[in-house]
């Protein structure tokens, strides 16, 4: 029956060949079947391309949910550093969370919680970076070197503007105009990030990944959610009794409560993205 | 259900998806099964060309080959798509039942 089962495409027999022997190994065959097998072999050259397009959609909607969930992870990110200014400056913190110690519980829970979806963040994004790199690298592909390029431009930017700004009390400038400066330096991180994420995501579209590449990042992507959501709950939780409670931790040092409640929306829209991308991911038969 | 996309391969989903909804199956398993409960010999063409079908929608998925022989088993979709041809039918034999009553005499 072999040379009846070489009549189907190649792409049906590399999936179905070896079980359909097996079952015809077991059957009685007819010249009925023999028909029947014909019939089946110009079906499939006319209608099959069930598992390659298969496998081809589900790496796009695997790679578009990692697109989605890196984007929305960035904009968490945001918005859980700009909460972590709720201790600054520490010792007033210290001293109303000796009054109310679910402060300090709450900020903890939320800060182990940004640790670890960062941590998987990692676990699950480095890998598939560094495989668009290597791929891009291996075929010259200009496509994804370049926003490469850009990507580790804006990382290198970043961190020498990071660097100055530590340095600020050596800068004359910065020591008469320290608003414009710490603005400035605000709005070099913020248009970095945003170029360097765009960039990022420019990458992995344009990358050509096996489904096997992607699939592992399946169970990071779930804790990264998870972290995400428990940290939006500790903070919302945070910033209500924090309002109820010691209004005046709001007025740190140089900002107020608008920049944390700015800080919680982004952190609740970017877990609401992240799990819109998770689902996205979903696709039947990818974490089996 | 859209039957159309099945094109002659609906009536043996049918019977597949009643066959898989008792528990996981091969092919061979699945003939027999369908051979036993509707009286059908299923060919195994005719088997793989819905199985193929049924792989695509989402009705049914593979499992790990185990001594060339690969289980399928029904999903919540293929649940779902058996439970609205189930009921069509029975509605279809409902009527049936009505208009033969109607002639009884002849």
């Amino acid at each position: 029956m072999n040379w009846l089962l070489r009549l189907y495409p190649r792409a049906w027999r590399e999936r179905y060949e070896e079980e359909m022997l097996g079952l015809l190994e077991q059957h009685k065959v007819t010249p009925v079947t023999v028909v029947d097998l014909l019939v089946g072999a110009l079906d499939a050259n006319l209608n099959y391309n069930g598992i390659a397009e298969g496998v081809t959609y589900m790496a796009d909607r695997l790679r578009t949910g990692i697109v989605m969930i890196f984007c929305a992870f960035m904009l968490f990110g945001v918005g859980w550093s700009m909460l972590q200014r709720l201790t600054d400056p520490l010792n007033q913190f210290n001293a109303i969370a000796t009054s109310h110690p679910e402060f300090r519980v709450l900020f903890d829970a939320d800060f182990i919680a940004g640790c670890l979806s960062f941590l998987a963040f990692l676990i699950g994004g480095l890998p598939v970076f560094f495989i668009s790199v290597r791929r891009a690298i291996k075929h010259k592909q200009k496509n994804v070197l370049m926003p490469f390029g850009v990507a580790l431009s804006c990382l290198v930017i970043s961190v020498i503007a990071t660097a100055v700004l530590a340095d600020w009390h050596h800068i004359a400038y910065a020591l008469t105009h320290i608003y414009v400066f710490l603005g400035g330096y605000a709005v070099l991180l913020a248009l970095m990030l945003t170029i360097g994420t765009v960039a990022v995501s420019l990458m992995i579209t344009r990358t050509d990944f096996q489904l096997s590449e992607l699939k592992f990042v399946f169970y990071p992507e779930v804790v990264i959610l998870f972290c995400m959501g428990v940290a939006v709950v500790m903070s919302t939780i945070l910033i209500i009794a924090i309002t109820a409670y010691a209004p005046q931790l709001f007025n740190t040092q140089d900002v107020g409560s608008p920049m944390f409640i700015t800080g919680l929306f982004c952190m609740a829209l970017g877990t609401i993205f992240a799990w819109m991308g998770l689902k996205r991911g979903q696709s039947k038969g990818l974490t089996s | 259900m859209r039957q159309s996309e099945l094109g002659r391969f609906s009536d043996a989903s049918f019977l597949i998806l009643s066959s898989l909804a008792n528990g996981q199956k091969h092919g061979y398993a699945m003939m027999e099964d369908i051979l036993a409960f509707s009286g059908t010999q299923l060919e195994p063409g005719t088997l793989y060309g819905a199985i193929t079908r049924l792989e695509k929608k989402g009705w049914i998925e593979a499992l790990p080959m185990k001594e060339r022989r690969r289980p399928y088993r029904i999903t919540i979709e293929g649940v779902t798509a058996l439970r609205k041809q189930v009921a069509t039918l029975e509605q279809v034999t409902s009527v049936g039942k009505k208009r033969l009553a109607s002639l009884e005499g002849f």
